[in-house]
């Protein structure tokens, strides 16, 4: 029923906007991705529609704005709706805006950086384990709660606090059992994310370092102490894009047969493209190290494979400038299974 | 009048390689708060927040004088940091003289055209 009521709401932007003045309308802008996927896993081939982003902002006044990103994504014959982002922002003044709502948590650069707008990311496929909660990541992509964050000259910062996240115990909803659930704001035992995210900018090469702490309910009725650390480091200087970032945990278990020891976890990623003209081929690798005591992995499904490292080489073409076609090939292996398979990956990504 | 046309034919090729960034009002910045802006690194200029507008026939050139980069890498920058931070995308008008029309009908707007106008301030000249 709530799709309905999402399409709805769709068609009554795009018919109330026809009837306004441009300056009394609300902008949309969306993407889409269509994919043709070979997964060595299973051995398949599968043709799917990906998702369909409308994207909606306002100026409500000089300082005051508005973001809505609702998103469309297709599960077997049927598609689902996600409401990924709903924030107001206020400018307080040119070093601070306040944010409220639904967001991007700000930890690292892709999670902020890119989103469901497939079109303006270079490679098909985020890191894994940054991957949006729903398609196998570890981390909370999206939180509700309360966001401060600007620039002082070349030094950005990011501050927030959050409703928590936890492990989620059953299938509900668009929920797996096992997957992490940000459940918009209705966080259970009233556990809360408390972030940080700073980073300098020299010019074309951004360094940065992002923290974050929650108790995280897991699975029966246990808990982890999860302390995230670890930095980022950007580079985009004309045609050259080089992204990486590093996450150390440093967790605790919080169980019938815990103990005072600290579990340590790692995932690192990097990335380095070069753009010739419309022409950008990539290299992508992935490794993670996850702790097997550590409960709030051993919660995750996504984590159910185990550790892994995974090898990507890919290339971006645009067909115009709001349109791309990418193809890759990528490496997984999995730690736990010893398992190595290959897939093969193409995908129209589109802006309008 | 054989020298008369030769002498604007002259003046227009040289004109055309100049971008003009205008506003309605006649303020004072440096070439790297200039790029912050229209990079949208930030929306301020002296202190005040100004709305981008791009005049889509030159927003090659300007990607080219103002950062040695490609209009597509440009742009890509502009969708980045707006997609991010959820303002609306620069608006992009397909000609100089809409654009002049549309910084005077809006305030706080910056743009940028390849043919001078006197109607508005023009505040940088970028020449190849």
């Amino acid at each position: 029923m709530h799709n309905i009521f999402a399409v709805l709401f769709v068609i009554t932007i795009l018919f109330s906007n026809s009837l306004h003045a441009e300056e009394n309308s609300i902008p949309i802008h969306g993407f889409f991705d269509i994919n043709t996927d070979y997964t060595g896993a299973d051995k398949k081939v599968k043709f799917t529609t990906g998702s369909l982003d409308f994207y909606f902002t306002k100026n409500l006044s000089d300082r005051i704005y508005i973001l809505i990103d609702l998103v469309f994504e297709t599960t077997g014959d049927s598609f689902i709706v996600d409401l990924e982002r709903l924030k107001i922002m206020y400018d307080v003044n040119e070093y601070l805006t306040i944010t409220s709502g639904k967001f991007h948590t700000p930890y690292g650069y892709w999670n902020t950086g890119f989103h469901h707008g497939l079109q303006i990311q270079t490679s098909i496929l985020r890191p894994k384990f940054i991957a949006f909660e729903d398609r196998g990541g570890i981390l909370p992509s999206h939180s509700v709660g309360m966001m401060s964050e600007g620039s002082v000259g070349d030094f950005d910062y990011n501050f927030y606090v959050t409703a928590g996240m936890h492990i989620q115990e059953t299938n509900d909803n668009n929920i797996t059992a096992g997957q992490i659930s940000t459940s918009d704001g209705q966080s259970q035992d009233g556990n809360t994310l408390v972030g940080a995210t700073c980073a300098y900018n020299f010019d074309t090469i951004k360094v940065g370092l992002h923290t974050f702490t929650q108790t995280v309910n897991t699975l029966n009725n246990q808990s982890s102490d999860v302390n995230m650390g670890g930095g980022f480091l950007v580079i985009e200087e004309n045609n050259l894009e080089f992204y990486s970032e590093a996450y150390i945990f440093v967790n605790h278990n919080n169980t019938n047969t815990s103990t005072d020891e600290y579990l340590f976890s790692e995932a690192y990623y990097a990335q380095i493209a070069y753009d010739f003209d419309g022409i950008k081929p990539y290299i992508r690798v992935e490794y993670t190290h996850y702790n097997e005591k550590d409960v709030y992995f051993t919660s995750q499904v996504a984590t159910a494979g185990g550790s892994y490292n995974r090898f990507a080489l890919g290339l971006n073409y645009s067909l115009a400038e709001d349109a791309n076609i990418k193809i890759a090939v990528v490496r997984h292996n999995e730690h736990n299974t010893q398992s190595i398979y290959y897939d093969a990956l193409v995908q129209f990504a589109i802006r309008f | 009048m054989k020298k008369m046309l030769f002498l604007l034919s002259l003046t227009t090729l040289l004109l055309a390689n100049k971008i003009y960034i205008i506003a309605d009002e006649e303020i004072s910045v440096s070439k790297k708060e200039l790029q912050h802006f229209f990079s949208a690194k930030s929306d301020y200029l002296n202190g005040k927040k100004y709305k981008r507008v791009s005049n889509k026939e030159a927003l090659g050139s300007l990607a080219k004088l103002m950062f040695s980069i490609s209009k597509k890498k440009l742009s890509e920058k502009w969708i980045k940091q707006n997609f991010r931070k959820g303002i609306p995308f620069p608006l992009s008008i397909k000609n100089d003289t809409k654009t002049v029309e549309w910084i005077k009908n809006h305030p706080n707007t910056i743009g940028f055209i390849t043919r001078p106008d006197e109607s508005v301030h023009i505040i940088y000249t970028f020449s190849e």
